[in-house]
C-alpha cells in the first residue's frame, strides 16, 4: 500500500484547487451562456451583416485553441486595455467568449430542432415574432438543449486545468506543485486522475439520467 | 464567402488595434498602487531561495521579504497607511509580459538584468549575483560542459541561461540536445528521472532546488560558472518613481545592515556568502543619504 | 503603451524559421496522433457495438477513461508517470533515446485521447444505421465481419463524416497542450517569439492566422467530401 499521507497534509491546497476549477466551470458555463444567447438573438434580429459577424466569431473562436485565447487574455489584452487584468479574470473571460462561440451553435441546432410548421402556427395565431420565440419555440427548443449544455460543462470542466500555464492554483496545477516539491508524480498524478475520472464520471451518469427522464 | 468574412475581420481587427494601444503615461505603477491601495508583487513559485512556495502555501524567500520591505517603504511614501501586498505567481516565461502590460508593479524573483531586457523593462539596483553552473548526478561522472558531448541537458524556458548556454555550445560545437522545462523543479526532476544529464541555471538556485530533493546525496552542482549575472527586481518602464522608492529602499538596507542579515539568512547557506564581489557590489550600492 | 507594429518581424530569420517549424510540429503532432487514433478509435467503436457484453464492458471502460480525464492531465501522466512504471531499459529508452520523446510522448497522449472521442462517434455511428440493414446483410448469408465491411461502415462513415473532420480540427488545437512538455509546436513558438522581441500582438496573431487558415483548409476538405460521398439517392 504506498504511503497516501502527503495527499492528507496537502489536502486543503487540492481542495482549494477543485473549488477554483468548479468556480471557473460554473462562471464560464453562465457567461458562455449569456454570450451563446446574444449571438443567437443578434443571428434571429439582425440581417446578413449580423449573421456574417456571428459566423464569423463563431469560426474564430472553434479554430484556435483554448491555450491561445488563453495567452491573449492575459498578456495582449491588459496592453489594450491600459490596465492590468489578472489571471483569474483574463480566464473567466476567455471561457466566457470561447464556449460562447460553441453554446450558440447549440442553441442554434436545438432552434433549428423545432419544426418550422411551429412557428408559422404561432405567427399565424397572432403572435408576433418575439412572442413566437418565447412561448413557443424556446420552451420546446431549451428542453431538447439541456443535457448538451451540461455535456459542454463537463467539458470545460476539463478544459479548466488549461489555466495552469497562467499559474493559476486550480486543481490540475496545485496537483502539479505538489507532485514536484514532494517528488511523489506516481502517487500524486494517480489520484489526481481519479478524482477528475470519477466527478466527470458522475456528471455524466447523471445527464444521461436527465436525458432518458427527458425522453419519457 | 468564409474567406471575405475573415479577410473583413482581420481588416477590422488589424485597424482597431493600433488605435486602442494608448501612449503611456510616466509612473503608471505608482498610480496604480495609489489607485487600488495594493502593491502587485510578481514571485516565482519554485525559485528558492529567492522566492518560492512554502509549506504554507504563502510567497517567501530572499527576494520576497525584500519586496516586503520595498512595499511598506512605498505605503509611507503614499500615504497608505495598511498597504496590501498582493502576490501574483509568474514563471520564467511569463514575468516580463506581465510586468510589460501592469499586471504586476513589482518582480521579485531572480531575474537577471540583461541588456536586451532593458529594452522592455527597468531594473532595481542588483541585490545578489548570479553563475551559471551544472545540477547532475553524481555518478554520471559529468563535470564540466565540455563532458556533455552527446548528452540531453535541461534549460529553463525564458531564462538568460538558455541564451549563454546555446553561445557557449555553438562557440565549442559541443553537440548536446535541449530540453526546455518551466522551472527549477522541473529540472530537478528531469535529472532525476534521467531524463536529461544535466539541468543549467544558477547556482544558487541550483542549491534551493536541490535541498529540497529526496536524494540529494546522489546529486551534485559542478562545472565552472559559465555566466556572471546581477540578480535585480523588475518594474515597468517609464516608472522612475517607484523606481527611486525601489533603490533607495535596498541603498538603507544595505547601509543599516539589514540586506545583509536577510542574505545571509537566505542565501549564505547556499555556499556564496557575502565576500568578493558580493560584498564589493553591496559596498558599492550602499549609497549615502 | 507606445505599441510599435512591426508585423514584417516575422518574416525575419529566425523568428521565420522559428513559426514554420512551429507550423511543421502541430500538423506533424496531429497527423500521428490520428494516424494511430483512427484505427484504434474505429476498433474500439466496433467493440462498443458488439455483442459480447465483456467487449462492450472494457470498451466502454477504455472510452470512459480517455474522455472524462483531462488532456492535459494525460499528457503529464504519459509524460511524467508512464516511463517510471515501465521497466528500467524500456522507460529510459522512451525518456531519452527514442529521437523526439517530447513529441512522440505528446502524440501518445493525443492519440489515446483522441481515440476515445472517435470510438464514441462510431458507437453512435454504427447505432444510427437502421437495424433492418444489419438483419438484410444477415439474410442474405453475410457473416458479421463482411456485413459491417460491405453494409454498415460505409453508411456509417457517411453519417459521421462531419463530426470527424471536426475531430481533425480538435486534434490540431489539442496539440498545442504539447507545449507543456517541452514541444515547440506553433503556440509555444509564437510564445517564444513574443519573449525574443516582445512583439506579442505580432507573434500570436500569426499563429492565430495560421490556425485559422488550417481550420479554412479543413472546412474546404469537408466539404467537398461531402459532395463526392453523398449517395445519388436523396436522403
Amino acid at each position: 500500500m504506498p504511503d497516501l499521507s502527503f495527499i492528507a497534509r496537502n489536502a486543503s491546497f487540492l481542495f482549494d484547487g477543485l473549488l477554483l476549477s468548479l468556480t471557473l466551470t460554473a462562471a464560464g458555463v453562465i457567461g458562455g451562456l449569456a454570450v451563446g444567447i446574444a449571438l443567437v438573438l443578434v443571428r434571429l434580429f439582425t440581417g446578413v451583416v449580423g449573421n456574417c459577424v456571428v459566423d464569423a466569431y463563431v469560426f474564430v473562436f472553434r479554430a484556435i485553441p483554448l491555450i491561445l485565447v488563453i495567452f491573449w487574455f492575459y498578456f495582449m489584452v491588459p496592453l489594450i486595455l491600459g490596465r492590468p487584468v489578472g489571471a483569474w479574470t483574463s480566464a473567466i473571460v476567455a471561457f466566457t467568449l470561447f464556449e460562447g462561440a460553441y453554446y450558440s451553435e447549440i442553441l442554434r441546432a436545438g432552434l433549428k430542432s423545432v419544426r418550422a410548421g411551429q412557428m408559422h402556427a404561432a405567427l399565424a395565431g397572432g403572435m408576433n415574432r418575439a412572442q413566437a420565440l418565447r412561448y413557443v419555440i424556446f420552451p420546446q427548443a431549451i428542453t431538447a438543449m439541456i443535457p448538451i449544455f451540461l455535456t459542454q460543462a463537463i467539458i470545460l470542466f476539463q478544459d479548466t486545468s488549461l489555466v495552469f500555464v497562467v499559474s493559476l492554483h486550480d486543481f490540475l496545477t496545485a496537483t502539479t506543485i505538489i507532485a514536484n516539491r514532494d517528488g511523489r508524480l506516481v502517487e500524486t498524478y494517480a489520484s489526481a486522475c481519479l478524482v477528475y475520472y470519477l466527478i466527470c464520471l458522475a456528471a455524466t451518469a447523471g445527464v444521461d439520467r436527465l436525458k432518458r427522464t427527458f425522453a419519457r | 464567402m468564409f474567406i471575405r468574412k475573415i479577410s473583413l475581420l482581420a481588416a477590422i481587427v488589424t485597424t482597431l488595434l493600433p488605435t486602442m494601444a494608448r501612449a503611456q503615461d510616466a509612473d503608471t505603477a505608482l498610480k496604480r498602487i495609489q489607485q487600488t491601495k495594493a502593491v502587485t508583487i510578481g514571485f516565482r513559485e519554485s525559485a528558492a531561495p529567492f522566492a518560492y512556495l512554502d509549506e504554507g502555501r504563502q510567497a517567501s524567500g530572499y527576494s520576497v521579504a525584500i519586496c516586503n520591505r520595498i512595499a511598506q517603504e512605498i505605503g509611507r511614501k503614499l500615504n497608505i497607511p495598511h498597504i496590501e501586498i498582493r502576490y501574483v505567481p509568474v514563471t520564467p516565461q511569463t514575468r516580463i509580459p506581465l510586468i510589460a502590460n501592469g499586471t504586476i508593479d513589482i518582480e521579485c524573483g531572480t531575474t537577471v538584468n540583461s541588456l536586451g531586457r532593458q529594452e522592455q523593462v527597468d531594473f532595481s539596483y542588483a541585490v545578489a549575483l548570479a553563475e551559471g553552473r551544472l545540477l547532475v548526478k553524481k555518478n554520471s561522472g559529468i563535470q564540466d560542459l565540455s563532458d556533455l558531448n552527446g548528452k540531453i541537458i535541461a534549460l529553463a524556458a525564458g531564462t538568460t541561461a538558455e541564451r549563454y548556454v546555446r553561445a557557449v555550445l555553438d562557440r565549442t560545437k559541443i553537440n548536446v540536445r535541449v530540453l526546455q522545462v518551466r522551472d527549477n523543479a522541473e529540472g530537478l526532476l528531469a535529472v532525476n528521472s534521467r531524463r536529461v544529464d544535466a539541468f543549467v541555471n544558477d547556482a544558487v538556485l541550483l542549491g534551493g532546488v536541490l535541498r529540497t530533493a529526496q536524494n540529494k546525496d546522489d546529486l551534485a552542482i559542478v562545472g565552472k560558472p559559465l555566466s556572471f549575472e546581477q540578480v535585480a527586481f523588475m518594474v515597468g518602464k517609464n516608472n522612475s518613481g517607484l523606481l527611486t522608492i525601489i533603490n533607495g529602499t535596498i541603498a538603507r538596507m544595505l547601509a543599516s545592515g539589514d540586506l545583509h542579515r536577510l542574505y545571509d539568512q537566505w542565501i549564505t547557506p547556499y555556499g556564496v556568502p557575502i565576500d568578493g564581489a558580493v560584498d564589493a557590489l553591496f559596498k558599492i550600492e550602499a549609497i549615502a543619504e | 503603451m507606445n505599441y510599435q507594429w512591426n508585423w514584417s518581424l516575422l518574416l525575419d530569420e529566425p523568428y521565420a524559421g522559428w513559426l514554420l517549424a512551429g507550423l511543421g510540429w502541430t500538423v506533424a503532432l496531429s497527423v500521428v496522433g490520428w494516424v494511430i487514433a483512427l484505427p484504434l478509435g474505429t476498433a474500439i467503436g466496433i467493440a462498443r457495438t458488439s455483442s459480447s457484453r465483456w467487449l462492450r464492458v472494457l470498451s466502454g471502460f477504455y472510452v470512459s477513461v480517455f474522455r472524462n480525464i483531462p488532456l492535459l492531465l494525460q499528457m503529464f501522466v504519459w509524460f511524467f508517470v508512464v516511463p517510471e512504471l515501465l521497466p528500467d531499459r524500456l522507460g529510459l529508452w522512451f525518456k531519452r533515446d527514442l529521437p523526439n520523446p517530447e513529441f512522440w510522448t505528446a502524440a501518445l497522449a493525443l492519440a489515446f485521447y483522441t481515440s476515445g472521442r472517435l470510438a464514441e462517434l462510431f458507437r453512435a455511428g454504427l447505432q444510427a444505421v437502421p437495424r433492418g440493414q444489419v438483419m438484410a446483410a444477415d439474410a442474405t448469408g453475410m457473416s458479421r465481419p463482411q456485413a459491417l465491411r460491405h453494409v454498415i461502415m460505409p453508411q456509417a462513415l457517411r453519417i459521421i463524416l462531419p463530426p470527424l473532420t471536426s475531430e481533425f480540427l480538435s486534434i490540431v488545437k489539442n496539440s498545442s497542450l504539447a507545449l507543456t512538455i517541452g514541444v515547440l509546436e506553433l503556440t509555444a513558438q509564437s510564445r517564444q517569439i513574443e519573449n525574443f522581441t516582445f512583439h506579442g500582438f505580432e507573434a500570436f496573431g500569426a499563429a492565430t492566422a495560421f490556425y485559422m487558415l488550417v481550420a479554412l483548409i479543413l472546412n474546404l476538405v469537408m466539404v467537398s467530401l461531402r459532395r463526392t460521398l453523398t449517395l445519388p439517392v436523396a436522403v
